[in-house]
């Protein structure tokens, strides 16, 4: 059994998109069988849990210039549904690597 | 009643660019005294830090808003533009988009502005209200198509 992964949502105001894209996010993980939770943070809620060393994945909706060693992907379209397939797959590569 | 405000509902907009749509967008909203004297700063602001171009299947939208403390309310309008303009896609630093419907959101209680969006995300997804949103000259039908959504 894996450990429960830790993703980060972001978006600019730390509680809207990210809440929503969180929530697709965490069925996604969760219905491959992973354990996962989530939490939603703007750009510098990110920067404080990035200090943590606590995240194993950031999924963003807002743009996040800052390289913080820690996987990205964007997931904007898991508002839109456009390219959520594509979302999915790249949460499910980053997933795998997490041991 | 309908978060859809009937006098935001603004169609054969003519703009060149996104800081003349905030300024024409914000004088409206300002004489409706909808949000605060701030907004028009903070919007132009916002839009750079976190760009709301959306990019549908054929037609791409933007849903410009500020934080709760520069409006004064909840309204949604409807701006069909006579020719696009360039806004950046969400959550991108680079991919540029031509926008032909805008949809400012005036969200004052932050709780219900997950619904509220998950509503005009259900809009943005269907490419055939957004035709007909785009090539209607009357407020009634563009009203009538956006609030089956919002409702």
């Amino acid at each position: 059994m894996s450990r429960r992964i830790k993703v980060a949502s972001v978006c600019g105001s730390g509680t809207v998109s990210s809440s929503m894209v969180s929530q697709k996010i965490m069925d996604i993980l969760k219905s491959a069988g992973y354990q996962a939770e989530a939490v939603e943070v703007n750009p510098s809620g990110m920067d404080m849990i990035a200090e943590s060393g606590d995240v194993d994945m950031i999924c963003h909706t807002c743009p996040l210039k800052k390289d913080y060693g820690i996987p990205k992907i964007n997931a904007t379209g898991f508002l839109t549904g456009i390219g959520e397939d594509t979302i999915a797959e790249k949460i499910l590569e980053v997933a795998k690597t997490i041991k | 009643m309908s978060i859809l405000n009937d006098e935001l509902i603004l169609t054969n907009v003519s703009v060149n660019d996104t800081n003349e749509f905030f300024e024409y967008m914000s004088k409206i909203l300002l004489n409706l005294d909808l949000v605060e004297p701030t907004y028009f700063e903070n919007i132009k602001e916002r839009e750079v830090s976190f760009p709301t171009g959306l990019k549908g299947t054929s037609i791409a939208v933007a849903i410009p808003h500020t934080n709760a403390e520069h409006v004064k309310t909840n309204a949604i309008g409807v701006v069909v533009l006579d020719h696009p303009i360039q806004f950046m896609e969400m959550g991108s630093e680079d991919v540029v988009l031509d926008v032909e419907i805008v949809f400012p959101m005036i969200v004052k209680n932050p709780k219900e502005h997950i619904g509220i969006l998950s509503k005009m995300m259900g809009l943005v997804q269907d490419e055939v209200s957004l035709k007909e949103i785009k090539k209607s000259n009357s407020k009634e039908e563009i009203k009538e198509i956006v609030n089956k959504f919002l409702e």
